[in-house]
This record gives C-alpha cells, structure tokens and sequence, in this order.
C-alpha cells in the first residue's frame, strides 16, 4: 500500500525570512502582507503570539498589543531558497517529491520500507532543525490526509487509522469556506467525525459542490499521482542585509550559518564541497569576489568556516557590506589511498588556512611558488597560488649552469668608470672601490617586437670583499645581484 | 559520513597526539642527500644555522640551491622564507619550482613572523630562513627568545629548519656551520654539480638535544655521587 508524506513548514513566509535575521531570534515578530489596500498581519511566531497580536491585524492594532513587535515583508527569494531546502531535505526519503505549496511537500514514500517515527526525526526534521528551522512531519495513505498529519505534527505524526485520527478533529481543520462551515456549525456538526456519518449525497445537495471536495476530504482524501518535481543541486545562499554591516561578527555569523545550510544539502546528496565561492556587495556599489580552494574537499562546517574566518580577519573595504553570496562546488568526496611512504601534506586544511594566514600577513603576490615568465629577461617571473596537490618530480639530469647568485630587489643604483669598455671602479651604497675583475659582457635584449624593448649589458665584478652581478640598462648602471 | 581520506587523518592526529614525541627523535639526522650537508649532519626537527656572508663567497647560495634541488627531487615540498626578497627562482630547474613554497619578505620581522606560522603548521618537514641579505643591525635586534621559540616549535611539529645568515646570531641552533669555498669568477659559469665538492663546511658548534643531556647527566650522576 502506497504512503505518502508530507514536509511541512509552518508559518513559512516568516520563517524563510528569519533565516536571515539572526538578530530576531527569541524577538515577537510578525510578517506584514501589504497585497491589499491596507497592510495586515499575515503570518506571526510563538512570541508574537504569546503577545496577543492575531492574523489580520493592521500593524497600529498589533502594535498596540506588543510594542517590541517587529514587523517585516516577505522576501520572495528568500522563500525559493527555503523551498528548495524543503525539497532536498525531503529528498533524504524519496526521489517522488510534489511542491504541494509554499512550505509543504509531500512525499511518495517506496512502499516496500516502513519509516519509523525517530527515522523520520532522524532524517529530515533533525537537519532542518540545526538549521533553525521548525517543521513537521505527516505521513498517511494519501496526500491530503498526510497534510492534514503534518499540521497536527507535533512534530511528525504517522497516521495509521485515518478514522481515529480524522473523528476527534474540529471540522474546521479541512479549511472549508467560511459560509459552509457556519451552515455546518448551525446543523451542530463541530467534529469531522460528526460529519462523516452523514450521507455524502444528500450532504452535497444541501450544501453544493464545495461539500464533496470537503466530505472527500473529511474521508481521507483521495489518492492522486503526484506532481513530480526533483530539487535542484543549488548550493549557494544569498542575502541582501537589512542594515549595512561595518564590523565582522554579523558577517561571520551569517557565513556560519550559510555553510551550515550549504553542507547540510550536500550531506543530503553525499557530496562535498571542491570550492566556495564568497561575493560580498557593498553599499557604495561595487562587490568583491573570492574563491577559495578547498585542498581536501570537505563538508565539515568548521574547516570550511575557518577558512572564510581567516580570510575575512584581513579584509577591509572602504564601504560597508550589504549584501553577501556564498556558493560551494560541488563533487563526489575523494576516495584515495593514501601510501605508507607518501610525502604527502599531513593536514591539508591546516595548510590551506596556514597558506591563507600568511597570504594575509603578507599579500597573494608574495605567497606562492615562482612562475618563470616566457622570457629571456633574467628576472621575469609571477608568483602563482601553491598547489598542494602537485606530484613529485621525476628525476631529472638538467644540467644547472653557473653559481646562482641573490638579487637586490630593486637594484642598487651604481656609479661605474670604465678602462676600455671594462668596469674598472664601483661608486654605489653597497660597495665601493676598485675592482679587481671582471667578466662579461653578456648582452640580453627582448621584447623588441612588442613595442617595449629592453637590453642588458651584464657583468661580473670581483671587489676587495665580494663577488657582484652588475648590470648596464637605459638608465644606468646597476648592481643587480651579489653571489653570498 | 567520513571519507577514507578524512578518517586517515583523524588516525594521524590521534596517533600524534598520544605519540608525538615518537616523531621528534633524539638527534635523528635529516638526510639531505647532499654529501658535504650529510658528513655534518643536520638535526632533524630543530634550528641548524648555516652562517654565509657577501666576504665568504656564493658558497652559501650555492648550498641553498643545491639543498632546494635535493630536497624536492627526493619528494618533499620545501617553504622557503626569503628574508630580503632575493632568492632568484630562474637559478631552480622548472620542475621543483612548484614544489618549492616561496615567501617573499621585505625585512627580518616579516621573516620571523611567517616562519613562526610556517614551522608551526608542520605540513612541510624543510623550511628555509634565507636571511643573507638582510641588514646585521636588523638582524641583531631579533631577540634570542624568538629563535629559542622556534626551535621548541620545530621540535613539537617535527619540521626541520635551516637559517641561512650572515653572521652566527641563533643562540639556541642545534648544529652551526659556516660555508666557504674559493669561488673565483671564472668558476662562476661552470656545471653546478661540479662545483659542490669545492664547497667547504665547518661545524663551528654542535649542541645535544635536550634528551640527550638528560641522558649524559644521568649516567654522570652516579660517578659524580
């Protein structure tokens, strides 16, 4: 026999908007529908509630009921995104998934497993609660009546006997139109079950075609095929803050709570994330992006977290933050084999974070390993980010010329008398005096095809204390290394 | 769920938690492959000074890259701290530059400051303080506790550090060597390789580990008693 189950998430307006309002937690909150002509309370939580403030009321009665009321709009985004963490969190039980309504799915559960009540908490009301979501659970033999279990869901609630279930119910939880259920009311019938016992025909032809969808309902509903939809692998979360963030606490904790959110959705498809990717915009407009590479592809918050913390201890805008993205890559999680003699990282992360400590200290351009440029000039180069995956070198016999010497970045600017063509004296503030050898020229030139050509006259000079690399350009002459 | 991966490194931690002094053993000997460094014997796991300056030849940079080259040819990675920004990678064959970590700094603190993060995360066994180039007044304005705190930090993460200096000034180093070797210019475009053996070492001091003494003054005890 087919089960179905239904996911559902009260108040869901309110509280795929809160998700991004940390500073609302423990506060009455109230969402405001400003559709109509005038605005009115349309969704509120426990505290609100607590208060006395009431759906339908204009935002002067609810205030006036709760003065810290804080009343917010709803976010349509906001409301996708949640959607879709309905959706693959519901996926943990079934492909067979039906976006009934905002903030309900409903599940076609395979008929050959029976879900126990602390699986089902398991599974898909324990991940949505660490992320601070309140949601409960529904499952009967058909949509409607699983619906019906979820909203009594306290938080899930298996309906094996519908009767049972459906008897005691106030007949106002199948939401009829109001008009039916005060001629309901007026005939006495309060209960469902009260209802049921009553001739379906006759019951429609007093009251018109609204009764049979209501006494179907009242009966279980029936079964129906689903409207199939499958949750798309979107691991990213965005916001668009409230207020202008200038400090890194708000920020962090919001990144801590989009990872969550993120692994969380991972874990649920069983992958992890290769890299994330953080945009933050900025109220004078502009954003800043940064990727990070994630050496071992994880979900673990922490790791994850700590590498955003690392970097963002260092960052500085000149304008404050109104907006941040977060984004993670996803991909199967690695299954090596690590050797018994490998020379492999022994923390990868650790490394990573340590690579990005030292980053900040120091700037990406001097952090890395050296890229010799296509170049005949001696000291073209870039420094490019450090791959901690790259392999061991094969053996090989290059043949290294010549002693290797340290350069002066920048070169040390000299004054040379020449005897002949050779240097025979060095005026600069590293050395002076007579030289007692030399050896070149050696003449470099490139990029002449380019546009911006440059030569050098290099030599090798022998003073009273040390050996220097000296070099002749457009400019001048230059001590360009020393051979320590 | 833990990847295969994952688990391999929690069982690592454990492991170097409950035994890490089984990785930093007395007066075990960092193998450099290199014949005049291995005849020395470097520490493993503790401060070695290799002293170099501008008067004593480009013996100590010639040891520098030739020590690179060792090192990533048998696997390793290697963080290289350039204190003045003067290492010049076109002297490294392509290959080992993208094993090679390259931190340029701009003055001595910037060097310390990031040793301290490198020796401290242990990720790499070798990592190379190159502070030839850097100014001796600045260089003796860093305190002996610095030195002093990484060796205690090489020693817990079980990372080799050598110190390319001008002048002998790390208190706390395990072994110091000064490097020479007459390097005439007309030497100076010749195969490297042939020029290693014409490098002269010196052990100038060479100090026992910690344990080690601890051991010598136990056996002394008894005869002194």
């Amino acid at each position: 026999m087919k089960k179905f189950a239904v996911l559902l998430a009260p108040e869901f307006r309110l509280q795929a908007v809160l998700r991004y309002l940390p500073e609302c937690a423990g506060q009455p909150v109230a969402l405001l529908e400003s559709g109509g002509s005038k605005p009115r309370i349309s969704e509120l939580n426990g505290k609100a509630r607590k208060s006395h403030v009431q759906i339908g009321m204009s935002p002067i009665q609810a205030l006036a009921r709760c003065a810290v009321l804080r009343l917010i709009q709803g976010n349509p985004k906001h409301e996708r995104s949640l959607q879709d963490v309905l959706l693959q969190t519901a996926e943990e039980l079934s492909p067979f998934l039906e976006s009934t309504a905002a903030g309900a799915i409903t599940i076609e559960l395979p008929g050959e497993r029976a879900f126990s009540e602390s699986e089902l908490r398991q599974k898909c009301i324990e991940p949505l609660i660490l992320l601070g979501l309140e949601v409960q659970m529904g499952v009967a033999a058909t949509p409607d009546l699983a619906l019906l279990a979820a909203r009594f869901g306290n938080p899930v609630r298996i309906v094996g006997s519908p009767p049972a279930f459906l008897g005691p119910l106030s007949i106002s939880a199948l939401q009829p139109p109001e008009e039916l259920l005060s001629v309901l009311h007026s005939w006495g019938i309060r209960t469902i079950g009260q209802l049921i016992v009553l001739p379906m025909a006759q019951v429609c032809e007093r009251l018109g075609p609204d009764a049979v969808g209501l006494w179907e309902r009242a009966n279980g509903g029936r079964l129906r095929p689903l409207k199939l939809v499958k949750p798309q692998e979107f691991f990213a979360e965005q916001t668009d803050l409230e207020h202008p963030v200038e400090t890194l606490e708000p920020l962090l904790f919001l990144l801590r709570r989009f990872l969550g959110q993120i692994t969380a959705r991972l874990a649920a498809v069983y992958l992890v994330a290769d890299k994330l990717r953080l945009v933050l915009r900025f109220e004078k407009g502009g954003s800043y992006q940064r990727v990070f590479t994630i050496p071992q592809p994880t979900r673990e918050v922490d790791l994850l977290f700590r590498m955003l913390h690392t970097h963002l201890e260092n960052f500085t805008s000149e304008s404050a933050i109104i907006g941040l993205e977060l984004a993670a890559k996803p991909v199967r999680p690695n299954a090596e084999q690590f050797g018994l003699l490998e020379e492999g990282l022994r923390d990868p992360h650790r490394f990573a974070e340590t690579l990005a400590r030292l980053q900040a200290l120091l700037g990406s351009d001097r952090v890395g390993s050296p890229e010799v440029e296509p170049s005949h000039h001696p000291d073209r180069f870039h420094v490019q980010p450090y791959e901690t995956d790259s392999t061991a070198p094969s053996a090989d016999n290059e043949l290294l010329i010549g002693v290797p010497w340290l350069r002066f970045r920048p070169p040390v600017q000299a004054n040379v008398i020449l005897n002949d063509v050779r240097p025979a004296f060095l005026y600069s503030s590293r050395c002076t005096g007579a030289l007692k050898d030399a050896r070149g020229p050696w003449l470099l030139d490139g990029d002449w095809w380019k546009g911006h050509r440059w030569n050098r006259e290099e030599w090798d000079v022998a003073t009273e204390e040390a050996l220097y690399r000296l070099v002749h350009v457009e400019e001048g002459w230059f001590l360009d290394g020393i051979y320590a | 769920m833990a990847s295969s991966s994952e688990k391999v490194f929690q069982l690592r931690q454990l492991l170097a938690d409950r035994f890490g002094h089984a990785e930093t053993q007395a007066d075990e000997i960092y193998r450099t492959g290199l014949i005049p460094l291995d005849e020395a014997g470097i520490p493993r796991s503790s401060l070695t000074e290799i002293v170099s300056s501008a008067t004593s030849g480009p013996g100590g940079t010639l040891l520098l890259f030739a020590l690179l080259h060792a090192a990533i040819q048998k696997g390793e990675r290697v963080i290289l701290i350039d204190g003045k920004d003067a290492f010049s990678p076109k002297g490294l064959p392509a290959a080992d530059r993208k094993r090679l970590l390259w931190i340029r700094c701009h003055d001595a603190w910037e060097t310390i400051k990031a040793a301290d993060l490198a020796v401290r995360d242990g990720n790499v066994p070798l990592v190379i303080l190159l502070l030839t180039l850097n100014p001796v007044t600045e260089l003796r304005r860093i305190p002996a506790t610095v030195w002093h705190r990484l060796q205690v930090l090489s020693e817990k993460s079980a990372v080799t550090v050598l110190v390319f200096s001008p002048l002998a000034q790390v208190g706390c180093a395990r072994l110091r060597l000064s490097v020479g070797g007459a390097f005439p210019l007309d030497k100076l475009h010749q195969n490297r390789a042939r020029l290693i053996p014409d490098l002269t070492l010196r052990v100038e001091r060479r100090r026992m580990s910690h344990e080690r003494r601890w051991e010598d003054e136990e056996i002394r005890r008894p005869a002194c008693a």
